[in-house]
């Protein structure tokens, strides 16, 4: 494993897996989806798990996340067995510890902007007026606060991610996990939303730790845990990453950033 | 959508019922003091009973058919009869104990409800007779209708019998005429629709008006009717001072005016006291809702189905189970009392109209809108209320399963890529 240091971090475990392994049983066959993972990530890190489908990168993320329990093995979430709480327990964890957000939004249809982003807070158990304040305050730093009270079908696909993220922060978590957070936008819009998430990062210190596809993502993570076959493959920092992609014949409008080695444009 | 017009439906039907039955008893309430309005309410239901339910009037025609004359009281009474559509006409058996077994009170196949007397066959002119007409004036209801008095009896005869059977009439008859001026004209429900005029000169026969005894005086001077109320029942007496062939005219004139069958059907008039198949339609009513029940379920089942994303996310965002089994029944009980609003609307609405239309009648010259007159607001207000409470009610306890199904629902659900 590669050193766990990292620029922002302050060294306290956040979330740690013991040879975590999870098995579905679909009748008589046996599927092993995870085949004993561990890894710690610490507080204030951006991690990106990696993989293609099928690696069980999305059962690692449930695990993480809290939603689902291992067969075997330990998940620590502040140093909390995950699969010893009960159900009041779990919707306190989902409630203050972890903001969620997916890759099809999920914002509440019949919910205003500012509704969704408060809804949290309400769970908590903030007063009205509290909570209003801080979704607003929220929306500002996504920059949405002049839409407020617009309804999600109101509003773009990149807006309503963002509202998403805001309602992540609500009740101020010390992680944020995101499931393919880019899956449904486009490339500029994807973009905006992973500087988004780099911001709250780093000016929050919120631990962010995304499941996904999108190599756009690999420029904002300072860790990238690449998973195959149920196992871990590899663990990267940023300054060691080698990416080479290229462009046909366009520009870097058109076509995909360049590679992060420093030697400048390698466009074919 | 679909589930709020179920029970806006099922609703409204219950809601109907109850305001109909409502209305009805109001009408039925009302109490027999004679007024105008009692008339009126009488002939309201009358009308409505006869439309729909066909009541039937059972009168026993007691008579004697005279073969050497062209009409006799017995053929004018039971001629005139039936031609209206809700008596029919028995012929009352000469023997005594067949008679007896028609008129025991504990009779119940083709136990009369009017009794009229034109005549007394010799083999019943004694005590039997007279205690089974007593008996039959003092049960729940019945018209007595005895035509003439001095032909009834023939001159030898037992003398205890007819004095007793005297006893239950109204009034005493004397050899003296009388004049219009001493009669007068009472308002009896039963008779106030007929034109009354009194002659000025008529040959009466004179009477003593026992207690309680009303007199009628006929528009073309045949003939005084004296009536008089004995138990619940009536009797109505036409005394004639000459032979059989005089009585016929007045009968005739009876069944012209309609007054022989108002007077029959006054006795009867329990029989028109209305009434729905109240138990029936509850029957129905308690099924189209339980079908409401199982039409609610279901579309709240495809409702939390379509919302496994939204139910995830509020998981995910910390709500408890039970928070969202709350979500769900506060939603139902919500559709619930809109939709039970409406119908009680509906159904009181349509309900109220064809109450309005169907008691609606005109009666010695005045217009009647009963339902609105005699409008049981009370009651009403309760049963809509009720009716509401059984909606809401309804709604929440067919929305508990699939409440409960959304709140097993994992949060992992709102990460599924499948819609």
């Amino acid at each position: 494993m590669a050193s766990e240091t990292a620029a922002q971090s302050d060294g306290q475990t956040v979330v740690r897996t013991k040879d975590v392994e999870k098995v579905y049983t679909m009748g008589k066959v046996k599927v092993p989806a995870l085949k004993g993972i561990t890894l710690n990530v610490l507080s204030g890190q951006y991690v990106s798990i990696m993989g293609p489908s099928g690696s069980g990168k999305s059962t690692l993320f449930n695990m993480i996340g809290g939603l689902d329990k291992p067969t075997s093995g330990y998940v620590y979430i502040d140093e909390v067995d995950v699969a010893q709480l009960d159900a009041y327990e779990l919707a306190w964890l989902r409630c203050r510890k972890i903001g969620y957000i997916f890759q099809t939004f999920n914002l509440i249809p019949v919910m205003s902007a500012l509704e969704n982003v408060t809804l949290p807070m309400t769970f908590a158990g903030m007063t009205t007026d509290e909570a209003r304040d801080k979704g607003m305050a929220l929306l500002a730093k996504v920059g949405l606060d002049e839409r407020y009270n617009h309804k999600p079908f109101e509003l773009s696909g990149g807006q309503q991610q963002r509202v998403a993220i805001a309602r992540a922060m609500a009740n101020s978590p010390s992680i944020i996990l995101a499931d393919e957070p880019t899956g449904n936008l486009d490339l500029a819009t994807g973009k905006e939303i992973i500087t988004l998430l780099g911001e709250m990062n780093r000016n929050e210190g919120v631990t962010i730790i995304t499941a996904t596809h999108d190599i756009k993502m690999l420029s904002a993570s300072d860790f990238i845990i690449w998973i195959r076959d149920g196992r871990l493959a590899k663990i990267e920092r940023r300054e060691d990453l080698h990416i080479e992609v290229g462009s046909i014949g366009g520009d870097a409008e058109g076509g995909v950033e360049a590679s992060l080695r420093g030697e400048g444009d390698e466009g074919a | 959508m679909i589930t709020i017009s179920g029970i806006i439906l099922a609703i409204a039907f219950l809601m109907s019922i109850w305001t109909g039955s409502s209305i009805t008893n109001a009408l039925q309430a009302v109490p027999d003091d004679g007024s105008k309005l009692y008339g009126a309410v009488q002939a309201a239901l009358r009308e409505e009973a006869i439309v729909r339910s066909r009541v039937e009037i059972t009168v026993a025609v007691l008579g004697v058919e005279a073969p050497d004359q062209a009409i006799s009281p017995y053929t004018v009474v039971r001629d005139s009869l039936m031609g209206e559509q809700e008596f029919s006409v028995v012929v009352m058996p000469a023997q005594a104990d067949a008679f007896e077994a028609r008129m025991h009170p504990a009779a119940e196949e083709g136990k009369p409800a009017a009794l009229v007397v034109t005549a007394v066959p010799p083999e019943l002119a004694n005590r039997r007779f007279v205690g089974l007409v007593d008996t039959f004036v003092r049960q729940e209801q019945g018209t007595l209708l005895v035509i003439g008095l001095e032909s009834l009896w023939p001159a030898a005869g037992e003398e205890a019998a007819r004095d007793a059977f005297l006893g239950l009439l109204p009034a005493t008859p004397t050899s003296q005429t009388v004049t219009s001026a001493s009669v007068t004209s009472a308002e009896h429900p039963a008779v106030t629709d007929v034109q009354w005029q009194a002659m000025p000169e008529a040959p009466f026969v004179a009477a003593q008006p026992g207690e309680g005894a009303e007199a009628l005086a006929s528009a073309d001077g045949q003939g005084i009717i004296w009536l008089q109320r004995r138990g619940d029942g009536t009797v109505f007496w036409c005394p004639a001072a000459g032979p059989l062939t005089s009585q016929a005219p007045l009968l005739g004139w009876m069944g012209e005016v309609g007054l022989l069958g108002e007077m029959l059907r006054w006795g009867a008039r329990h029989a028109f006291a209305g009434g729905t198949s109240a138990k029936r339609d509850l029957w129905l009513v308690s099924l189209s809702l339980l079908v409401c029940i199982v039409g609610i379920t279901n579309a709240m089942l495809m409702s939390v189905t379509e919302r496994f994303r939204e139910i995830g996310t509020m998981k995910c965002l910390g709500a408890l189970d039970k928070f969202v089994v709350r979500l769900f029944l506060i939603e139902s009980s919500l559709m619930g009392a809109a939709g039970s609003l409406m119908g009680v609307a509906l159904g009181f609405g349509l309900s109220f109209v064809r109450a309005l239309f169907s008691y609606h009648v005109t009666y010695s010259g005045e217009s009647y809108w009963l339902a609105l007159r005699l409008f049981p607001g009370g009651r009403i207000l309760t049963w809509a209320v009720a009716a509401l409470v059984i909606g809401v009610v309804l709604s929440v306890v067919a929305a508990i399963y699939p409440a409960y199904r959304a709140a097993r629902m994992q949060p992992v659900e709102a990460m599924r890529r499948e819609a």
